[in-house]
């Protein structure tokens, strides 16, 4: 994509911090009001297409078969090798953990999961696409934890819309109120266990629903873009060189390009922004050049950190001066505070027998989905706050799975040549509230190979999310066992943070400068020229996945700042 | 650029973050035929794991484990994936086969006939399904997930005995199966 080079000097209008689903959609968005937008990314360069050296790739030619390179990744990727989408056919993808540690306190850890490519995690992300809705928005004023959102359904639903056009989300619309239907195109099919399973969920348990999952993968062409459909060849994750999937490689960051006012810088490490006291502005994003580890300066009007939402608050962290000696914009003592994750990992999984005679063609990038039917209503008498969603899908066991039984020789050989029993696995995904004690901080004295503090996490689950966990597990296997379902096993392996890979706060929006970051623009109440619009800003974490709420987020801050700019307000 | 080369080059271009251990691991995976740089087996040792896993996946109407390059494979997990201790363990379980077959039939595991092979792996099995297994139940264990591993990811386990489908272009959840069908993958 672009011109790297020399760009210290030139003046920009906006400076967006970071490529990933954010950083591609402030891009877009600036480039596309007429701005002048130097991104900067850490990471490595990433050619869409030809870099997806995974893509497609035999397992015959991927080495060792993919059994897990297990000295490496113990040595440079303990952290990111937990994820299901880590393997030799993505870890070009990733953060190298030993070369960009962190610190987190042992008793209270917590999963930072980072790619390091132009694209961030928009490359590795699982496409699912929810909106929220009121419930969530009001969700802390109702309950009392956290503060109050600034904003309503009402201030984002046209900036869902106005993305999920852009992006391209597959899905069913349902008309349910806590689960705001999009502007969809074709849903992807339920298979037939899963449609046997909607069948008996709607039977025995009114007001719950089994649907196909919403998903950022292209069922219908998309006009005015170059992307492709989906021809369902399974792992979206090695990458998608027709751009059936959204990434910021395969659409946001190609249409910033069109508009001739994007400049992308990979490899530029942000170290902090610069802050003029006087003007109450940032004036520089200081950068230290990862190749020739050189300190540069970059000035425009406008700055939007869309990091990632633990990159984000560390640049603010690492912002101090006289003026604010916590960290930039962080008068209320809230940045690094309120980190989030959901709780994954409660999974549940059944045998359904008497499908034998259907196997499903294709590999799809997609399951089912449970939306949330916990706490829909203030008098529910729950032991818990909020609620959750399931995840899910139904597949027939293949060679891997079958082959653990017994045996050998011929026998053993043909009883794997057809596909194995029905499965159908549910995995919940649940709200985290937002605690003052779960937080990222720098450590006073490490850090990192450009001289920048690291970040240190302290996490813990608290008792509603434990709560909220046994009753996942109880209604997932309630649910299986009514569909029939037989040798019903499961459990909560949801040990620490960060499994979700839904992090989010640290750098809250709020009514109240005296308890929040920034305003309900994504604005920083106390630095007029900065906004931060990835998961740093979340409030709460509602329990679906977030990532199209920071692009609405985004798309909306973006609109607000330049319409400020040109009104000279800002 | 071969494969070869394009796994040097991912190396180089990965900042010299692969440990030379693991470089030479990988390139070493790489091809997956002949012998590896370092060889864990001597001829005969490789000859008892070929028929071994040609035991566990034979020859039938398609291609058994020795046409789809499986004691290569194997050969290149025992050298350069496992442990010390992995290898050792596998070596160990290799000897106990000879060992057994000694005992029972006098001869070595290469020299049983087929029956005579087939009993000793049974026993094997036996022992590794008995929750305690010793060296023989171990290595029957570790032999039959790298063959079954190999197999099926092997080309020519992918082409024959599974199809090998790696762009279906849709998807049908209620597609049917029909009796000739084979597992897909990708």
């Amino acid at each position: 994509m672009a011109a790297r080079g020399d760009v210290t000097g030139t003046e920009f209008d906006a400076i967006v911090v970071g490529s990933g689903i954010t950083g591609g959609w402030a891009a877009k968005e600036l480039t596309e009001r007429g701005l002048k937008t130097l991104v900067l990314e850490r990471g490595k360069p990433l050619v869409h297409g030809r870099d997806y050296v995974g893509e497609h790739r035999p397992p015959w030619e991927v080495p060792f078969r993919g059994l897990p390179l297990r000295e490496l990744y113990a040595h440079d990727y303990p952290v990111q090798s937990k994820s299901y989408a880590f393997d030799e056919n993505t870890r070009h993808f990733w953060n190298n953990d030993r070369e960009n540690p962190y610190q987190q306190d042992e008793e209270a850890p917590f999963d930072w999961m980072r790619a390091d490519v132009v694209g961030g995690r928009s490359l590795l992300w699982g496409r699912q696409v929810y909106r929220w809705s009121d419930l969530d928005f009001t969700a802390n004023r109702a309950d009392g934890h956290g503060v109050d959102w600034p904003i309503r359904y009402a201030d984002l639903a046209p900036w869902y819309a106005h993305v999920e056009r852009f992006v391209g989300v597959s899905g069913e619309k349902l008309g349910l109120p806590q689960l705001p239907d999009g502007e969809f195109l074709r849903p992807m099919e339920l298979n037939v266990v899963e449609r046997a399973f909607a069948r008996a969920l709607k039977e025995h348990f009114p007001g719950r629903v089994c649907t196909i999952g919403r998903v950022a993968v292209l069922t219908e062409p998309l006009p005015g873009q170059d992307r492709g459909v989906c021809h369902y060849c399974g792992p979206c994750h090695r990458g998608c060189s027709v751009g059936a999937y959204f990434s910021s490689l395969s659409a946001t960051l190609p249409a910033a390009q069109a508009t001739g006012n994007l400049t992308l810088r990979p490899r530029s490490v942000v170290d902090s922004l610069e802050h003029d006291p006087h003007t109450g502005r940032v004036t520089a994003v200081r950068v230290v050049d990862a190749d020739a580890k050189a300190r540069l300066r970059f000035t425009a009007r406008l700055v939007f950190l869309c990091g990632g939402t633990v990159g984000s608050t560390q640049i603010l962290l690492n912002s101090r001066s006289e003026r604010f000696p916590n960290g930039l914009g962080n008068g209320s003592g809230a940045l690094g505070r309120y980190l989030m994750d959901h709780t994954s990992l409660v999974h549940v999984t059944g045998r359904f027998d008497g499908f034998d005679e259907y196997y499903p063609t294709g590999y799809r990038p997609n399951g089912i989905y449970i939306p949330r039917f916990r706490n829909l209503r203030p008098d529910e008498a729950l032991p818990f706050v909020r609620g959750y969603g399931f995840q899910g899908e139904a597949w027939r066991a293949d060679w891997r799975q079958m082959s653990r039984q017994p045996g050998f020789g011929a026998d053993f050989k043909r009883s794997l040549r057809r596909p194995g029993p029905w499965y159908l696995r549910l995995m919940g995904f649940g709200e985290c509230l937002p605690y003052a004690t779960n937080y990222v901080e720098l450590h006073p004295t490490a850090v990192d190979r450009y001289g920048i503090p690291q970040v240190r996490f302290h996490f813990e689950w608290g008792a509603n999310e434990l709560a909220q966990r046994r009753d996942m597990l109880e209604q997932a296997r309630a649910m299986l066992a009514a569909a029939g379902a037989r040798d019903i096993e499961g459990g909560d392996f949801n040990a620490w943070g960060g499994a979700a890979i839904h992090e989010m706060g640290t750098a809250r929006m709020g009514r109240d400068p005296r308890e929040s970051v920034l305003n309900g623009f994504n604005q920083c109440h106390e630095v007029s020229n900065l906004f931060v619009t990835d998961g740093a800003c979340m409030a709460s974490s509602s329990c679906v996945n977030p990532s199209i709420t920071y692009m609405a987020l985004t798309a909306r801050a973006v609109d607000y700042a330049v319409q400020r700019l040109r009104d000279g307000s800002l | 650029m071969n494969r070869r080369e394009w796994l040097q080059t991912a190396a180089a271009l990965l900042g010299g973050s692969l440990g030379a251990s693991c470089t030479r691991a990988l390139l070493s995976g790489a091809p997956l035929t002949g012998a590896p740089a370092r060889p864990a087996l001597d001829a005969a040792q490789l000859d008892a794991v070929a028929r071994a896993a040609e035991l566990i996946i034979p020859t039938t109407d398609t291609p058994g484990a020795i046409a789809a390059g499986v004691p290569d494979f194997i050969h290149h997990v025992v050298a350069d994936w496992y442990t010390r201790e992995e290898r050792a363990r596998f070596l160990d379980g290799l000897d106990a086969l000879d060992r057994e077959a000694r005992r029972r039939y006098g001869t070595d595991f290469l020299s049983a006939d087929e029956r005579e092979q087939t009993a000793l792996l049974e026993a094997f099995e036996a022992e590794a399904l008995s929750g305690r297994p010793r060296a023989g139940g171990q290595f029957f264990a570790m032999l039959k997930e790298l063959t079954v591993l190999g197999y099926y990811t092997s080309e020519v386990g992918c082409r024959t005995e599974l199809v090998y489908l790696p762009v279906p272009g849709e998807y049908h959840g209620d597609a049917l199966f029909h009796a000739h069908d084979r597992q897909r993958t990708y």
